[in-house]
């Protein structure tokens, strides 16, 4: 097994790992053209609106080491009520799983290094290669465009037309401890005309270490087709997690993207949507908690570019000890976009007197005929709900506990089973320590 | 269960709004308490609990003989009171059985097979209360009609079963059937146990479901008299006049 190991992240660095790399000639030129781009960039300040409100000046990015490691994956039974699993263990593959059946139906759901290694068809990989090149031509600051410059690891999953699939696909990041490393991972959701996926990706970290995380996930639904994304971020709270992903939907489509924010000491992550379709449809959700001295900035962007396409986002955060969150949401209508149908709500729980949070949502609408309407509230737990369920017996962290899980249910109630139980064990953990 | 109140009084900022309450209530009795709207009786339900917003500026509560009111307010729920709102909140995202679920595990935690039987306690209340199975899974009063909500405070109550509970006003805005319904669930407890209840109401109706055994009344934050019931014909053929002028202070003649 061979593990290669670069010392920093500079750009003969990377320029030095890109041409290692044995991929297909479309992604080198990808890679290529991402660090062109981003060495035309200077790394954002706080002068940039997206960053005003979190400083990442402390960071050298150019100093992070990283290593890209061989795929070993053992063979795994797959879990009742699960259509597949891919666990990584830090940049390498170690246990994957696929229901039986699912492979001959044209389903792939594999390690990229094994999708670039000819696990996968030929028109699958230029599928891959546009989806990524959309991603790439989206990144709009040096941080998201090295990500694609450094991809190191990361999954595909791809499911052929008409195929519906209710059970989960569930995606891994573990890890070991380490110091200063960079993990830049990738996820790319492709479905086809009229197939429906449900993917799990959990991201757990380590113990100890502090590692940078670059990722992004990528997400192309087909037209009439139906995917559901839940992404759960819990690294420790020595990490660092950047993170911006970009979905396209279809028309007739729909999506629903959530993500739960808990570890890290600096998160940045942003989520775009695009209304590519006439008539598609998404919802994206959010949760997040930050406690101790976590700094938590997340933005959501609609960007409704098709006619008749509806969408919602509702980002919900409980904030504690001497956290800050920040939420930027932006709807954008195109000018052809007539009939959106747009929202956007962010809800903020301020749970002690040193927690901050900011919500800045907006509006850039050029067209007429459109609804579009958005709104945010933060506020403490009210006294007279923890009053009532005092009276009938809950101690004062036990009501807590069960009004901010009623807080979250909003969005919670949307969740499958699978990651629920996990959610709810650290959010029941946040309170408690609160 | 002996709930004796002595000469409490309360605030709520400047505002001072029990002036020396005196008030002896027994489990195995139902209490009736009525008095003009503003007298003070939702507020001292609220210290009796210990809501957080009302200061204590004398007196005492005791419960068995031990003051309560240094405990927290779940203390004192855990003690065997209950208290049923006048105006019972929404809790968003907690289902009824959820909640439910918890408050009587809490209440009987050393009674195992108790707990276990949740569900089963649960529907048959519900049952009796004659409240859809479906609320088990809607969140807890949320969008709940007014009579509603207070059926699901007597629910919570049978569920619970309490020792002692004050109903502020639990028959208010109810129609006659949900009122007789709130009359049997408070009934069947007292069939059931040594239950006990301050009932507070402005009107006779729902006394003539559940029979009072003593009728006290509150004026400008005092108990200023009790009675028996034919106290609440006096009321309901003079009303408050006569408590206003201090004629009650007068040895009956
Ligand atoms: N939170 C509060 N803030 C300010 N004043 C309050 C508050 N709660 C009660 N009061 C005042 O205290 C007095 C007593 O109110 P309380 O609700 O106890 O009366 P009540 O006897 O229950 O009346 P009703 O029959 O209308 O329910 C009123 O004058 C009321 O305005
Ligand atoms: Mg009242």
């Amino acid at each position: 097994m061979s593990r290669a190991t670069f010392a920093d992240s500079t750009m003969e660095t990377l320029r030095e790992y890109i041409a290692s790399r044995n991929e297909p000639a479309w992604m080198t030129t990808l890679r290529g053209d991402a660090l062109e781009r981003s060495a035309a960039m200077e790394w954002p300040t706080t002068a940039d609106e997206e960053f005003r409100r979190s400083d990442v000046r402390s960071y050298d990015f150019t100093a992070l080491a990283f290593d890209v490691d061989e795929d070993s994956p053992a063979p795994v039974e797959t879990p009742v009520g699960i259509s597949g699993t891919l666990d990584f263990h830090g940049t390498s593959l170690r246990r994957a799983s696929l229901t039986e059946g699912l492979a001959d139906k044209g389903v792939v759901f594999t390690s990229f290094a094994r999708a670039f290694a000819g696990d996968v068809p030929e028109t699958l990989l230029r599928r891959l290669e546009s989806v990524l090149r959309r991603g790439l031509d989206s990144a709009d600051n040096r941080i998201s465009l090295t990500h694609y410059a450094a991809i190191t690891h990361g999954a595909v999953l791809y499911v052929p037309r008409f195929l519906e699939l209710e059970d989960p696909f569930v995606v891994t990041f573990d890890d070991e401890s380490g110091d200063g490393a960079m993990r830049v991972p990738q996820v790319v959701v492709i479905t086809d005309e009229g197939a429906r996926a449900v993917v799990v990706e959990r991201i757990r970290g380590v113990e100890e270490g502090d590692f940078l995380w670059n990722e992004s996930v990528l997400a192309d639904v087909g037209n009439a087709g139906q995917v559901r994304y839940y992404a759960t971020q819990d690294l420790n709270l020595d990490s660092s997690y950047f993170s911006a992903s970009f979905a396209t939907v279809g028309r007739d489509a729909r999506l629903e993207m959530y993500n739960s924010f808990f570890g890290a000491m600096f998160t940045k992550a942003r989520v775009d949507v695009e209304m590519a379709g006439e008539g598609s449809d998404a919802f994206i959700g959010g949760v997040y908690f930050p406690t101790e001295d976590q700094h938590m900035d997340m933005r959501t962007v609609q960007r409704h570019v098709a006619p008749h396409a509806h969408s919602d986002t509702l980002y919900k955060g409980a904030i504690t000890d001497e956290a800050r969150s920040v939420y930027q949401g932006l709807i954008h209508v195109f000018h052809e976009a007539v009939q959106t149908d747009a929202y956007l709500t962010n809800n903020n729980l301020v749970l002690s007197d040193e927690a901050r949070s900011d919500s800045i949502p907006t509006l850039e609408i050029h067209t007429d005929d459109v609804r579009c309407s958005h709104g945010s509230t933060t506020g403490r737990l009210d006294q007279g709900l923890l009053n009532y369920v005092r009276t009938r017996g809950f101690s004062l962290d036990e009501a807590r506990r069960m009004l901010v899980e009623g807080y979250f249910e909003a969005i919670l109630s949307r969740y499958p089973e699978t990651v629920l139980e996990e959610i709810h064990e650290i959010i029941d953990s946040r309170i408690t320590g609160a | 269960m002996k709930i004796e109140i002595r000469d409490l009084s309360a605030r709520i900022g400047e505002n001072q709004i029990l002036n020396g309450v005196d008030l002896e209530l027994e489990s195995g009795k139902i209490h009736a308490l009525m008095g003009p709207n503003g007298s003070g009786k939702s507020t001292l339900s609220n210290v009796v609990f210990g809501h957080p917003a009302y200061e204590v500026t004398g007196g005492e509560v005791l419960v068995d003989g031990e003051n309560i009111l240094e405990m927290e307010t779940d203390e004192r729920a855990r003690l065997g009171l209950f208290l049923a709102f006048q105006y019972p909140v929404e809790i968003p995202g907690v289902t009824v059985g959820r909640f439910l679920k918890r408050a009587h595990e809490i209440r009987f935690e050393d009674d195992t097979d108790r707990t276990r039987g949740f569900v089963k306690t649960l529907r048959s209340n519900m049952d009796f209360m004659e409240i859809d199975q479906a609320f088990i899974n809607r969140y807890l009063n949320e969008g709940f009609s007014g009579g509603e909500k207070k059926r699901m405070e007597i629910l919570q109550m049978l569920t619970l079963e309490p020792d002692f509970a004050i109903l502020d006003e639990t028959d208010s805005g109810l129609d006659i059937d949900a009122l007789k319904v709130v009359a049997k669930g408070v009934n069947r407890l007292r069939a059931e146990s040594s239950f006990g209840a301050l009932i507070i109401t402005h009107y006779q109706r729902i006394l003539d479901h559940i029979k009072p055994d003593v009728v006290h009344i509150m004026y400008q934050g005092r108990v200023v008299t009790s009675g028996g019931p034919e106290l609440v014909h006096q009321l309901e053929a003079e009303g408050y006049d006569w408590i206003k002028e201090g004629r009650h202070e007068q040895p009956a003649g």
